[in-house]
């Protein structure tokens, strides 16, 4: 896109579309800012497609989903295709289609993973335990390619598998193992398990196997019921949840996708994602909140740069994602980042997304925009990624004190938000209650930290933030020096001259008799807030606090020939004050009285003696944020 | 704990493959107005019932097809919008193809629409003002107006547009523009006539 032609009506409806890519979107933003006649066309045409947008929805006539059943049900059924080898009658079952691993298990894929980066690995399980059934079963799918035979012997189940290592389809492999957890003791069984995840389910014949993730270990494990797991054994496992008894009792897990999943399994790092009530409870387990705790949604941006690091004839291209920097060692997302093939087919292009706008995913909408979820200690997953830079946003789930990338959350509730970085404070509203979206409850909330971008070493992040501090109080001095300067103008028409400043002690300072028009120097009075309270509060100098004047805060500093003018001055970044009010000058011509001086800044005004000029180095944010000089403000 | 989530449509199509029927009625009852919102802009008001009915046999024929590898939202306005081409290919045409694809890039126009109390499309009541569009979006041909509604009305990406009516990327966008750009061009008209 060039800065020199038009933008085309394709370039603004992909740019409205947020399918720009992210190198021309910049380029399109910043055309539409300077353009004007673009920028009619743009907002127009955008008014057009709101216009469709709102438009009212259809609705189906009544009856309708009753007809579609009816007749839905008059068609035959489809014909399962498994083999059972008789010992029990069995349910037919359809194939599992090809795509259900996939989809509901991102954790299967970090078995995948393992295996590929272990490619000889047999695996074989026994479960000890009953209550699998009594019968020898045995799937051989053309379909799916999955082998499994599950067949009891005497107080045991035993499942062999023949992971098809090294083929082509995920699918083709099925791995059951018991799960060892030497760590959990009895009376820790309840907070192990809550550390265990339930990421999807297959079904072989009538056996459900559950897909598991250990957060303790960071494993990822198949399991049947009757198994054990750690100290627990599963009594049950169904397309809803897994029941595991333990010493203690039953705890219940229930069934997360594997999206949802591989969110928590990269610890506390979730996705924006419809949360529904029991995955909002997981969390609030899993982070061990009580009911009443808040629960802090924290939305970050990041960069991640995807950089193709080599192509294997097996699986095509082997994409690995790596942030463009740690974040102090403590940013909890991934250090690699891969990218599952199928999400990719037919999505060749990046994801394009315009300044400022970030993919929000669901679960049910796994698209190669999810990437930026999957998790580091999976290592290399098979995939196709463009090289690129991708902005992403991060989710992380946290409660008061826990960490947020280099945040401390310092005071959490379901309004508000106060984080720390170093000295920096930070206080947020929430932007969005979960239960807005009618998924978690009212005291999930979330918070755009957005505005902070996340891959930024420790210092890069120190100097974001000063330099953020001091665009703030430069805001908040120009704010107040405009209060500053009615009150003062208030206080004259009473008057009939301006008030005299006051030196550090508070005592005003008065000019001598008899000499005129000369300029006193010193700080606010307090006269402007009492008797007479032209002011509620004598605002401080935001810049005041790091003068020579240790960690006082200091008032503005102000001067004034009474009768005529005013200068209000606030030190600046560089905590040093320049800016001064000169004496009167004989001069009268209108020139600088000396050269440096500035001349008078209210032009409306001419220069006549009386009024204010001012000399020393002035504050100019196009110097650098943290430049010296003064912010000041004259009048009248 | 609490247990049943809401059940993703992908989800749901597992068991509408296995012949669950409540599981079906649950996935027509989710999409129902959708469809037969995208139909009845397709094909018109009078056909628009039966192409859905259409549509959902189709849907609960072919799930055990349904690979994953788009979206349930993609599939269902697939298999509608095959529904749809089907019918007429019957009369030997195929509604969706376009004889011309819009130019990519440069080849619209775009005369901005007055925002202004004179404008007469905005003084019209808000009723009125949707029959208008209506009539307008039902004037563009069938392959501009898929496009547009899959986008405007469903939202859907391009990919996922490209997906469902089987044309290229590129393609999406300058349907879409061609469709905008020819409403604008109506309402326009309007602006001048009155």
């Amino acid at each position: 896109m060039n800065e020199e032609r038009h933008l085309t009506l394709e370039e603004m409806m992909t740019y409205l579309d947020a399918e720009l890519t992210p190198s021309d979107a910049p380029r399109c933003r910043d055309h539409l800012l300077a353009c004007t006649q673009c920028a009619r066309v743009f907002e127009s045409l955008k008014r057009t497609v709101n216009k469709i947008v709102a438009l009212p929805e259809s609705e189906a006539p009544a009856g309708f989903a009753d007809e579609a059943v009816q007749r839905a049900l008059d068609e035959p059924a489809h014909a399962p295709d498994i083999e059972v080898i008789p010992g029990r009658a069995q349910a037919q079952r359809p194939p599992i289609p090809r795509w259900l691993p996939l989809a509901l298990a991102a954790g299967l894929l970090v078995v995948l993973a393992a295996l590929w980066l272990e490619p000889n690995r047999h695996q074989e399980m026994r479960l000890a335990g009953g209550g699998a059934g009594e019968s020898q079963l045995s799937i051989d799918d053309a379909t799916t390619g999955l082998k499994v035979s599950l067949s009891e012997i005497p107080h045991a189940t035993q499942a062999e598998l023949t992971p098809a290592l090294g083929g082509q389809n995920h699918e083709e492999s099925e791995i059951v193992w018991s799960h060892e957890v030497a760590s959990a003791t009895p009376e820790s069984a309840t907070e192990w398990a809550r550390q265990l995840v339930y990421s999807g389910f297959s079904r072989i014949g009538d056996y459900i196997t559950a897909q598991m993730l250990d957060l303790n270990s960071m494993q990822t494990f198949r399991t049947v019921a009757g198994a054990h797991i750690g100290p627990a054994t599963v009594t049950a496992i169904d397309e809803i949840s897994v029941t595991l008894l333990m010493i203690d009792g039953e705890f219940q897990l229930p069934l997360l996708t594997g999206d949802m999943a591989t969110r928590i399994f990269s610890h506390r790092v979730v996705l924006f994602s419809t949360m529904s009530g029991s995955e909002n409870e997981f969390i609030r387990s899993l982070l061990g909140a009580k009911d009443e705790d808040p629960i802090g949604v924290f939305m970050l941006r990041r960069e991640s740069t995807v950089k193709k690091v080599s192509d294997t004839p097996e699986n095509g291209h082997l994409g690995r994602v790596t942030p463009a920097a740690e974040l102090n060692g403590r940013l909890v997302t991934a250090s690699e980042i891969l990218v599952q093939e199928e999400f990719l087919k037919g999505h060749g292009e990046p994801i394009p997304l315009p300044p400022g706008i970030f993919p929000v995913f669901t679960i049910n909408d796994l698209t190669p925009g999810s990437w930026d979820v999957f998790e580091p200690l999976s290592s290399i997953r098979s995939g196709l990624m463009r090289d690129g830079v991708y902005p992403h946003v991060v989710m992380i789930v946290a409660l008061e004190g826990d960490q947020v990338g280099p945040f401390t959350v310092e005071r959490l509730s379901s309004a508000s938000a106060t984080l720390s970085f170093g000295r920096y404070r930070f206080d947020l509203e929430s932007s969005l209650s979960f239960d807005a979206l009618g998924v978690g409850d009212e005291k999930t909330v979330l918070f755009d930290l957005s505005q902070f971008q996340m891959d930024e070493t420790t210092a890069a992040m120190e100097e974001a933030l000063a330099e953020r501090e001091i665009r703030d109080n430069v805001a908040r001095a120009k704010a107040e020096m405009r209060t500053l300067a009615v009150a003062l103008e208030s206080y004259y028409i009473d008057h009939e001259s301006y008030p005299l400043p006051v030196d550090e002690y508070g005592v005003t300072i008065t000019t001598s008799e008899g000499e005129e028009l000369v300029a006193v120097t010193g700080y606010i009075p307090t006269c402007l807030t009492t008797p007479i309270a032209y002011l509620s509060t004598l605002p401080e100098d935001p810049f005041g606090g790091v003068t020579g004047q240790g960690t006082k805060r200091a008032r503005y500093r102000y001067s004034t020939s009474p009768a005529n003018s005013w200068l209000i001055v606030s030190v600046g970044p560089d905590g040093r004050a320049q800016v001064d009010m000169l004496d009167y000058v004989e001069r009268q011509d209108g020139g600088p009285a000396n050269q440096g001086d500035i001349p008078l800044l209210i032009p409306s005004l001419g220069i006549t003696p009386y009024s204010p000029r001012v000399s020393g180095w002035i504050y100019d944010p196009t110097n650098g944020i943290r430049s010296d000089g003064d912010i000041f403000r004259t009048g009248p | 704990m609490e247990l049943a989530a809401e059940r993703s449509d992908e989800a749901l199509l597992v068991d509408v493959a296995e012949g669950h029927a409540e599981a079906f009625r649950e996935l027509v009852g989710r999409y129902q107005d959708r469809v037969i919102g995208y139909l009845r802009r397709m094909a018109g008001e009078e056909s628009a019932r039966d192409l859905a009915q259409d549509t959902f046999l189709r849907v609960w024929q072919s799930a055990p097809g349904f690979r994953g590898d788009a979206s349930a939202k993609t599939w269902i306005f697939r298999i509608a919008t095959n529904a749809m081409r089907d019918r007429h290919r019957r009369k030997g045409i195929d509604p969706l193809a376009l004889a011309v694809e819009p130019p990519a890039g440069g080849g619209e126009s775009w005369e901005p629409v007055l925002v202004s109390p004179g404008n007469p499309f905005e003084r019209l009541a808000e009723l009125e003002q949707q029959q208008i569009l209506e009539d307008a979006i039902a004037q563009l041909s069938a392959p501009l107006r898929a496009v547009l509604v899959l986008s405007l009305r469903e939202g859907m990406t391009y990919a996922e547009i490209a997906r469902t009516l089987g044309i290229a990327k590129g393609t999406v966008c300058s349907r879409k523009v061609a469709a905008l750009a020819q409403l604008n061009r109506t309402l326009r008209f309007l602006e001048n006539e009155r």
